[in-house]
């Protein structure tokens, strides 16, 4: 949201991330979480960088110097999100036309083949 | 169609709500859940995914957990009162799947508006929405947890582009969706004459924000409700149609 506490909602969203990714533990999330709208709740102004910081998250850097760094595009589904071992897709319904046309189609496809063969 | 209206008072603000669902016009049952308690300050919709009992059961589950919480006003304890509900029915949602349905995943989006005092917060997992509408302006509370959203955050495709992708329906996160859940969690101040929305994605892929934007706004919350849900499905909703609407008044 942009107008409330722009910079607590951005260090909420920081810390999430770094748990979802593994970065920090969920009692270190929660422990942040606390100290960011405790800090907003007593003063009624934005959460300032380094106020109540109880851990900055590790973002740890694994650099390999055998190799060259390649930026590759991100991945169409994981991204961010590797932890989720399941991604949901909320269904698709195929109406009945879809299917009839669909078995119309095999159909003529098969008559297709046997008669080729037999012509043939 | 369900329309119910609902009214309580905080410290010097006032609000009033209405909430609706509706299974839309391809559906042939209605996977979303919701709860409105006004009276503690806690409106949650929550959009099943897995068909008949699956995605109706999940977010029944997640509308089921959250309605036991007792009335809180320190918003850090009850955030962490609603984070724990969710971590809990996601891992009865993995177990009652591997047990009862042969390995099926069964999982619900879920969006949850808390207030307290003069105070808000929003937690949330998946694809359904909060919005703000505030001084003629509707704003995004939430962030999707969804292929398309990881995508526009990338720079791949742009907003409008999202709309009409193979892969809008591809959440990331969802309750019962994975083995571990991570909510996130927006805070906000409470504003006499805001609008607050919380909806499923059956409603935003249905009309736009500015057509959101433009009829919010009415008499009463029921009134806004009645409005957004007739234009949601007005064009042969596809999918279930959740929403409840939040008007924030003074004393």
């Amino acid at each position: 949201m942009k107008n409330d506490y722009p910079n607590a909602n951005a260090r909420l969203a920081e810390v999430a991330k770094s748990w979802a990714e593994g970065e920090v533990s969920h009692d270190e999330w929660r422990k942040e979480r606390r100290s960011v709208i405790a800090s907003l709740l007593s003063s009624r102004r934005d959460w300032l960088s380094g106020e109540n910081r109880t851990q900055p998250p590790k973002r740890a850097k694994t650099i390999n110097s055998t190799l060259p760094t390649i930026k590759v595009p991100p991945n169409l589904l994981a991204g961010s999100d590797a932890q989720v071992s399941v991604l949901l897709t909320a269904e698709v319904e195929a109406t009945d036309d879809d299917v009839l046309l669909l078995a119309l189609l095999l159909l003529v496809m098969i008559l297709t083949a046997i008669l080729l063969l037999y012509v043939m | 169609m369900k329309i119910t209206e609902n009214k309580e008072n905080a410290i010097l603000l006032t609000w009033t709500s209405a909430e609706a669902t509706d299974v839309g016009a391809k559906r042939k049952i209605n996977e979303d859940s919701m709860l409105s308690r006004t009276d503690i300050g806690l409106w949650v919709v929550a959009d099943g995914m897995g068909g008949h009992a699956a995605g109706d059961v999940a977010s029944q589950m997640v509308v089921s957990a959250l309605s036991q919480l007792k009335p809180n006003k320190d918003l850090a304890d009850f955030v962490d009162a609603i984070e724990d509900k969710l971590l809990l029915v996601n891992h009865q949602l993995r177990k009652h799947g591997q047990e009862a349905l042969g390995g099926r995943t069964l999982g619900t989006t879920v969006i949850s508006l808390f207030f307290a005092d003069t105070m808000g917060a929003c937690v949330w997992a998946g694809d359904s929405r909060a919005y703000l509408f505030r001084e003629g302006q509707l704003s995004r509370i939430s962030h999707d947890h969804s292929a398309v959203q990881e995508m526009i955050d990338s720079g791949m495709i742009t907003q409008e582009q999202a709309g009409f992708h193979p892969h809008r329906n591809v959440i990331t996160r969802a309750v019962g969706g994975g083995e571990k859940l991570f909510p996130e969690v927006r805070v906000f101040t409470l504003q006499a004459g805001d609008w607050y929305l919380i909806c499923s994605d059956g409603l935003y892929n249905e009309i736009s924000e500015e057509v959101i934007a433009a009829h919010i706004v009415q008499a009463t919350p029921t009134e806004s409700v009645r409005v957004l849900l007739e234009k949601a499905l007005a064009p042969g909703a596809l999918d279930n149609v959740t929403l409840i609407i939040v008007k924030v008044g003074e004393i």
